[in-house]
């Protein structure tokens, strides 16, 4: 399943992709952050309305997902 | 007082073979509960009956909702029994804001309401159609959505939900204490 979303998620062309899986006794949980120039000038619910769209098949088994959306110039700022 | 919801024919095809493909039509009666002083909630009695006419007015009854109060949270349990981590993540932010605080008070009636989506099956799958969000907690201010548990929590470790209460004219205990903070 880990593999299916980061393969999902290339499609946005992102600089950068980090997945864990926290799953547990209640189900699938991941941890997902994106960064990609794709977010860049859109807010943070449309962000993760993209994600959702890609994971829309993913979703439906996934008890958890958390996810952090950034654009490229948010993730040099943190980084640094 | 009573709702009715019908669902897309869509809906219903994801819904198991055992329903024809017709919208599913519910006639929601609702009474007023204050099981604990620190919120309000609308518990729902259904009565169900098919229908051949397919309708999309079941987002209209989720806009009536979003519109009641001010703050309106669709969850899992309510904000004393949380049943699910995201959402009581949710439930103690607005705590720590003085939200749940004040809707216990009871001064507006208006400020705060949670309905919880596991009691509601048709409540949970038109929320997710109505806020284009397939998950919970969903979060609405004014009528307008904001979000769920990850953004409610950047906005919180950002300030911006701060900032954004203090706008509404709700206000933020929290804003109360950094302006005390500065003096």
């Amino acid at each position: 399943m880990k593999d299916q979303i980061e393969q999902k998620l290339k499609s946005l062309n992102p600089l950068h992709i980090e997945i864990v899986d926290f799953s547990d006794g209640c189900g699938l949980k991941f941890d997902v952050k994106v960064v990609s120039q794709e977010f860049e000038g859109k807010s943070l619910v449309d962000r993760h309305r993209i994600v959702h769209r890609l994971l829309e098949e993913e979703m439906k088994s996934v008890h958890a997902l958390t996810l952090k959306t950034l654009a490229p110039s948010q993730w040099s700022l943190k980084s640094s | 007082m009573g709702f009715v919801l019908k669902f897309p024919v869509r809906f219903l095809t994801s819904l198991g073979g055992s329903l024809k493909a017709s919208s599913l039509k519910v006639a929601v009666s609702t009474k007023h509960l204050v099981a604990s002083p620190t919120f309000s909630q609308f518990n729902y009695i259904i009565h169900r009956q098919f229908s051949d006419t397919p309708s999309d007015n079941s987002v209209n009854n989720v806009s009536d909702l979003v519109k009641g109060s001010r703050i309106v949270l669709f969850m899992k349990g309510n904000p004393n029994e949380p049943r699910c981590g995201f959402s009581n993540a949710v439930c103690r932010i607005l705590e720590m804001h003085g939200i749940l605080e004040k809707a216990s008070k009871g001064d507006d009636p208006e400020l705060f309401a949670s309905y919880d989506v596991l009691e509601n099956e048709e409540l949970r799958a038109a929320a997710k159609v109505f806020a284009d969000w397939p998950t919970f907690p969903q979060l609405y201010f004014d009528g307008e959505f904001i979000g769920g548990c990850d953004i409610l929590l950047d906005m919180h470790r950002s300030g911006k939900l701060t900032e954004e209460l203090e706008r509404l004219g709700i206000g933020s205990a929290l804003a109360k204490v950094s302006d005390k903070e500065k003096t």
